[in-house]
């Protein structure tokens, strides 16, 4: 990644519920687009703002990430960038490493970059 | 057969909550599960008690008690034919066994009772795996598994296999249920009448002492009158009796109350029948003083009970849910806003400092 060092990169990216900080998406709520676009995917007649806050650091996410990750680095890799839309081209540097998380968020990294792109 | 799947079973996160809303489901009413913490409480507030389940992780054990195979045909048994429904065949064993007219165990649980009526206690547990409204009621409280591989999830050595036994009361006799074994076995008898709690008190505590010595996790639930039905009865009678008391004293504001007289408790209704009767100002006017101090306490206690409940029902809906969607939403969220490489450098750097900082900490041991 971009401003790392080369030893750095050579190692595998960490579990997903290590990198993840509730902290971090908090203050980001204050847009009612980035709200209502994360709202949806909470349970169908549970979708508030309440519900969200609580949500972002809860046990179920947390163990959701950790699922996440782990199913990342097994063969469920290619279903899951399937499911999300993601391009496995994108990480191929990091799949061939092995590093099915890194692989994982470098797709989504570009197709989170293309998406602002069409958007701006 | 139809497969049934393993449901929150592990001691100690909202079991309660969980076989409350599953007895619902399958249109039992007026019935919740409640976690107990310990067998020395006092558990009138719970009466009446149809049966407790103990729950704890199963380890192979030697038992020579005797069964009692074809104690009683009444009594319902069933041999634990289906996996992961133990949770489930212990409800059953309890429901199934309750022999007050006032539960309604609805009509699905009433017709199964009469078709499995004489059949012998494995014919029953494989009866249970057809009961398709109880399945499915079961299956719905699976834990989302996004990421299912083809392969069938059978429990391996190292992980944790939960059983549940049930503990009822039944024509003055007491019984443990445990689909594991031939048959039900009889712990003792209880008069006409009596709690049966205390006579069954010191089975389950041996069984805990014997868990907790060996650090086997485990816990106790009762399956009691919905608490939110009792208390609301409670409230309703205290009204009444308000209402009642407030008529009587209609015009006599000089009455003083009598201190000396002590209030009619609330389950004595011929108590205060007789009271009325005497029309007695000052001891009325006492004990209406009392009705509204109960009806104080009993409406936050409710309260308190509802949102139980509802916190319950919520934590229900999200152990049901698929969260993956979301992770995978706020990852882009942060993608987008370009946090999220700067957040994955942070974590790097994390790791790295807790692995160097546990390597220091074992040169330092070690030296």
């Amino acid at each position: 990644l971009a401003g790392v060092s080369g030893a750095m990169q050579q190692q595998r990216t960490p579990p997903l519920n290590e990198i993840y900080r509730a902290s971090e998406l908090l203050p980001m709520l204050e847009d009612p687009a980035i709200r209502d676009e994360l709202m949806q995917f909470l349970p169908e007649d549970r979708q508030t703002d309440q519900e969200l806050r609580y949500s972002l650091s809860s046990p179920q996410v947390r163990q959701a990430f950790a699922m996440l990750s782990h199913a990342l680095q097994s063969d469920n890799f290619n279903s899951v960038m399937t499911n999300f839309g993601l391009d496995p081209m994108a990480g191929a540097a990091e799949l061939q490493r092995g590093d099915g998380i890194g692989a994982f968020l470098r797709a989504l990294q570009a197709k989170a970059d293309e998406e602002s792109d069409l958007y701006d | 057969m139809a497969d049934w799947c393993t449901i929150e079973s592990d001691p100690g996160r909202g079991a309660a909550g969980v076989f409350t809303e599953l007895i619902q489901k399958i249109g039992v009413k007026n019935i919740q599960v409640e976690e107990l913490y310990s067998l020395d409480d006092d558990f009138s507030d719970m009466k009446p008690m149809y049966g407790l389940i103990f729950l704890f992780k199963w380890r192979p054990e030697e038992d020579d008690r005797p069964v009692n195979v074809g104690c009683d045909e009444e009594l319902f048994f069933a041999r634990q034919m289906i996996t992961n429904a133990c949770a489930t065949q212990a409800l059953l064993s309890i429901l199934l066994n309750i022999q007050s007219d006032e539960v309604d165990i609805g009509p699905s649980l009433r017709s199964f009772k009469e078709f499995v009526g004489v059949m012998p206690p494995d014919m029953r547990g494989e009866a249970i795996s057809n009961l398709d409204n109880v399945r499915l009621a079961h299956n719905s409280f699976n834990r989302p598994e996004p990421f299912f591989s083809d392969k069938k999830q059978y429990a391996g050595p190292d992980d944790d296999v939960f059983h549940f036994i049930a503990y009822i009361p039944f024509k003055n006799k007491i019984y443990e249920l445990d689909g594991l074994k031939a048959g039900p076995i009889c712990l003792g008898e209880v008069e006409e009448g009596a709690d049966w709690i205390p006579a069954v008190a010191p089975h389950i505590q041996q069984r805990i002492a014997r868990y907790a010595a060996s650090e086997i996790r485990f816990n106790l639930m009762a399956v009691i009158k919905d608490q939110r039905v009792v208390l609301q009865d409670k409230i309703d009678e205290c009204e009444t009796r308000t209402q009642t008391l407030e008529a009587m004293l209609d015009g006599h504001d000089d009455v003083t109350a009598d201190d000396s007289f002590t209030p009619v408790p609330l389950e004595d209704t011929e108590g205060f029948e007789q009271l009325v009767y005497s029309n007695d100002l000052p001891s009325l006017k006492t004990q209406l003083r009392a009705e509204r101090v109960r009806k104080m306490e009993l409406v936050p206690t409710l309260e308190e009970k509802e949102s139980k409940f509802a916190k319950w029902h919520s934590e229900n809906i999200r152990r049901r849910h698929n969260y993956i969607p979301l992770c995978v939403a706020i990852l882009k969220t942060l993608a987008k806003e370009k946090r999220l490489e700067p957040m994955i450098d942070d974590a790097r750097q994390r790791l790295g400092d807790r692995a160097r900082q546990q390597q220091q900490n074992k040169d330092k041991t070690s030296s």
